[in-house]
Parts: C-alpha cells; sequence; structure tokens
C-alpha cells in the first residue's frame, strides 16, 4: 500500500510537471495525512464550539491531544506535514483567545522554523497539552 | 479551495465564534482577511496562464501556486503583527483578522494537492489531500459554493 502511494506521488509529479521535484515526490504515507487532516479539523471544531458548546470543545481538545499523541508515538514528531497541520491548527484554536496564547503560538511558530531548517532536537512547546491542563485547572 | 469558499466559510465560522450580529457588523474585515491570502496566486497565473487552464480541467495543482502568504515565515510574521496590534486596536476585531486568516490556510492545507509550506528553509512537499488529487477536489470546489450560501440563508 504503502509503495502504491510512492508510486502514485511519483507518478502525479510527472503528470503535472513538477520535473524539479520528482526526486523528492510525497514520501508520506496514510498516518502521517490522515493525522495531520484530524489535527486541523478538531481544531476548527474547537474554536467554532468553544464558545457556545463548551463540552464539544473539550472533547475536541481531547481528541486533538490523542491526534498529537498518537503523532508523538507513530512520527516522532519529525513529519514536516504534521508540524505544519499542529502550528496551523494553533493559531486556528489561540486566534479566538486573548493575548497570551498569540504570543505562544508565535513562539512555536518560530521553533518549528528552527526544527525545520537546522536544529532537528529544538523541542517544540505541547501547547494543546498545556492548554488541556489549564483548561482543567480552571475547572477545578 | 476557491476565493469565495473561503469568504463564505470564514463568514459561517465568525458567525457561530463570534456571534451574528458582530459577524454582520464586521463583514468587511471578514471577507478581506479570508481572502486577501490568495493575492499570491495572482503572480503564478499570470506567468503561467496555459498550466493554469490545463490545471483547472485536470484537477492538479502545483504547489508553485501557493505564494509567500501560504508560507511559515509569513505565518509568523503575521501572528506577530497581530499580537502587537492587539495592544492598540479592538481586541474582537484582531480575533476575527487572525481567525479567518489561518482558517484560510487550514482549508487549503486539508484540499489542496501539495504546497511548500516550510520552502526557504526546507523544499519538501507537504500533503494532505482529504478528497484526494483530482475529481473529489473539483466536485468539492464547485459544491462548495451552493451549499454554504444555503447553510448561511438558513442561518
Amino acid at each position: 500500500m504503502g509503495h502504491l502511494m510512492q508510486k502514485s506521488a511519483h507518478m502525479l509529479a510527472i503528470a503535472v510537471d513538477l520535473k524539479k521535484h520528482k526526486e523528492r515526490a510525497i514520501r508520506a504515507g496514510a498516518i502521517p495525512r490522515m493525522l495531520s487532516a484530524a489535527t486541523i479539523i478538531f481544531g476548527i471544531i474547537f474554536a467554532v464550539t468553544t464558545k457556545s458548546y463548551f463540552a464539544a470543545s473539550i472533547q475536541a481538545l481531547i481528541m486533538l491531544n490523542i491526534a498529537d499523541f498518537a503523532g508523538f508515538i507513530l512520527l516522532k514528531n519529525k513529519n514536516q506535514t504534521k508540524l505544519y497541520a499542529d502550528r496551523l491548527t494553533e493559531a486556528i484554536m489561540f486566534s479566538v483567545m486573548p493575548f497570551p496564547w498569540y504570543g505562544l503560538v508565535a513562539i512555536n511558530f518560530m521553533l518549528t522554523i528552527m526544527k525545520v531548517e537546522a536544529f532537528k532536537k529544538v523541542p517544540i512547546i505541547p501547547l494543546k497539552l498545556v492548554f488541556l491542563i489549564y483548561i482543567i485547572f480552571t475547572l477545578i | 479551495m476557491n476565493t469565495v469558499s473561503h469568504a463564505l466559510i470564514g463568514f459561517a465560522a465568525s458567525s457561530i465564534i463570534f456571534g451574528p450580529e458582530i459577524a454582520r457588523d464586521n463583514v468587511m474585515p471578514i471577507i478581506l482577511a479570508s481572502t486577501a491570502m490568495d493575492v499570491d496566486h495572482i503572480f503564478y497565473f499570470i506567468k503561467h496562464i496555459k498550466p493554469v487552464i490545463k490545471q483547472a480541467k485536470t484537477g492538479h495543482t502545483t504547489p508553485n501556486l501557493q505564494g509567500i502568504f501560504h508560507r511559515v515565515h509569513s505565518q509568523l510574521i503575521f501572528m506577530l503583527l497581530m499580537m502587537v496590534l492587539s495592544f492598540f486596536i479592538d481586541t474582537t476585531l484582531v480575533r476575527i483578522i487572525c481567525f479567518n486568516v489561518f482558517l484560510h490556510m487550514g482549508m487549503d492545507a486539508l484540499i489542496d494537492c501539495y504546497y511548500h509550506a516550510f520552502k526557504p528553509f526546507s523544499p519538501n512537499l507537504l500533503s494532505i489531500r482529504i478528497f484526494g488529487d483530482k475529481k473529489m477536489r473539483i466536485i468539492a470546489d464547485i459544491i462548495s459554493v451552493p451549499v454554504l450560501t444555503f447553510i448561511l440563508w438558513v442561518i
């Protein structure tokens, strides 16, 4: 299955005349794509429900953390699609929140760029987990 | 995803989050924030008009279509700008703009075929493609406009 997807991605790269990118044609399999899609979708659900349907937003936040945990186990935090999806999700989630979260999202963007460019071991703040803990403490 | 759908999704989501009255009062910022990021496609359209027509027929897109606004470093600069602006102007407006811009990016990341999100730093092509590569993408693109218009009309 993975080989088939790799081959089809390679053929597609040729079909749309991406000669420059042929060598680097998508190697990502189904798991990073699914996890990235789930992350963005749950992020949008969280943002949309956070003011009116608090219970639904908490469930979306828990699902986001589960997707993050699965990504950490399966992809070891190296997949760029998942990294990008995580940053977008955080930006969508926290754009409806007040100031401190904006700053943390911006810091995470910077850390991600550093991680992608040169320093592979740069840690990224697990903002969704931090926010879940914050919510739990607020409720208590 | 097409620009009209972005505007409609932005308005629908903003109505749910901030309330229909605030969304109606800020309709111009919502539409601008959800569509302005697509300005970077124009440079590609002007330079490559023939491949663009071919791609519209086949449903394929190239990562070169998405220009500078669809990249991580632009998003970082935008986030910092919004953070600074939130101290000086109405925070609701800042939130509306920020949410719509990143909702646009999120929808693009979900649906578009390939994109160079980390381009100056990494040449890798990223891809999620929840609707696949060809036909489903075009169908979703065409259907999204009347469906979203209907949803907004019902709301």
